[in-house]
């Protein structure tokens, strides 16, 4: 009798598996993606353009050599992840951008690196470091003082924050380079409607912006 | 009544492997994202064209985001050294997906948690050799090597 009971129980099983293969740890899961009908119609046209070749490159050994270094270039920990949505950045198709207060890097007229800063550009440096490529500072003031006089300073200011990463984060300095915009590039008003002075639209002129290319 | 039993459980274990077997053409590691996996469950050809499916699961502790771009993906063949590169359609996008982003032919860009898994698929010409079996390169992972194509 029992015999028979365990019998059934596998029948049963086995039916479950065959037919929608319920128990398997591998089943297909919310997950598994499902390919668009129009997919395989788009790809007999692609195949079509590409000619008899089917766009076959001949394998070099440099060209071999190459994929070996790109694979994995667009790795991104959790960690970095994270640090760039603390520091804010801006994701464009190119690059990541990261715009700094100039009011938490420099005290007012110095482009001497603040102490409280440091932990904002350590972040930074961590993002930088987990790309190889090339990396723009900009630097850019409020519109207070001459031109001249603001656009030296962005400079100045740009070379700091450079400087530091170099130092400090370890980054070469070969991937860095650095400008300079002084008051030319406003993101808010400087002054009110009426003419009166903004300086909440001030300070967020007062800024270095670090551009990190992806690719 | 011991006997029984021993086959019930000896048929169990060997139905079960056989069928998470049959899931999985081949399985390789992450050489970037700790404790990731990827699968490739499909592939099939119709028409030239190859269509391969891939599950990417994370059997790590901690949630991973996997990114690369369609364009980074290619399959070898081995045998008459030739590399061939996902079939992109009339408006540059790679067919394959699903993709995050459009950029530069497609971007996949996804969040796995742990003990979760996320799916993709790619298709490419079937090798203009028609050789026996080839090598496929997902960006980030170690590469597939001399998969079957009958």
């Amino acid at each position: 009798m029992r015999a028979k009971t365990i019998l059934c129980l596998l029948a049963v099983t086995l039916l479950l598996l065959w037919t929608g293969k319920a128990s398997s740890s591998l089943a297909l899961d919310e997950e598994e993606i499902n390919i668009p009908p129009e997919a395989h119609q788009k790809a007999i046209q692609a195949l079509k353009a590409l000619g008899p070749e089917r766009g076959a490159l001949k394998l070099t050994y440099k060209a071999l050599t190459i994929e070996g270094i790109t694979r994995g270039l667009t790795a991104r920990s959790e960690k970095i992840q994270a640090a760039l949505k603390e520091l804010g950045a801006e994701e464009t198709e190119t690059d990541y951008r990261i715009e700094l207060p100039g009011d938490i890097l420099f005290d007012f007229d110095k482009w001497t690196i603040r102490r409280d800063a440091e932990e904002t550009l350590s972040k930074v440096g961590e993002v930088i470091s987990a790309y190889e490529h090339p990396v723009s500072i900009i630097g850019h003031t409020d519109s207070k003082g001459s031109e001249s006089y603001n656009l030296e300073l962005s400079k100045k200011r740009a070379e700091s924050v450079k400087q530091w990463l170099i130092d400090q984060a370890g980054i070469d300095s070969k991937r860095i380079e650095t400008s300079g915009k002084g008051e030319s590039e406003p993101v808010a008003p400087n002054t009110n409607p009426d003419g009166s002075d903004n300086p909440e639209g001030r300070q967020k002129n007062r800024r270095v912006e670090i551009r990190i290319q992806k690719n | 009544m011991k006997s029984v039993l021993s086959a019930f459980f000896g048929i169990m274990i060997l139905v079960f492997g056989l069928f998470a077997a049959a899931d999985v053409i081949q399985t390789q590691e992450s050489d970037i994202w700790e404790g990731l996996e990827v699968d490739l469950t499909q592939l099939s050809i119709r028409n030239d064209i190859l269509t391969l499916r891939f599950k990417i699961r994370n059997i790590g502790d901690e949630s991973q985001t996997v990114e690369f771009y369609f364009k980074d993906c290619y399959i070898i063949d081995p045998t008459n050294q030739k590399k061939y590169f996902p079939l992109k359609d009339s408006e540059g996008q790679y067919i394959a997906g699903p993709k995050e982003k459009d950029w530069e032919g497609g971007r996949y860009r996804f969040s796995i948690d742990s003990g979760s898994s996320s799916g993709f698929w790619v298709k490419f010409p079937v090798p203009a050799d028609n050789p026996e079996a080839i090598d496929i390169n997902i960006p980030g992972f170690f590469p597939f090597e001399e998969v079957p194509l009958n």
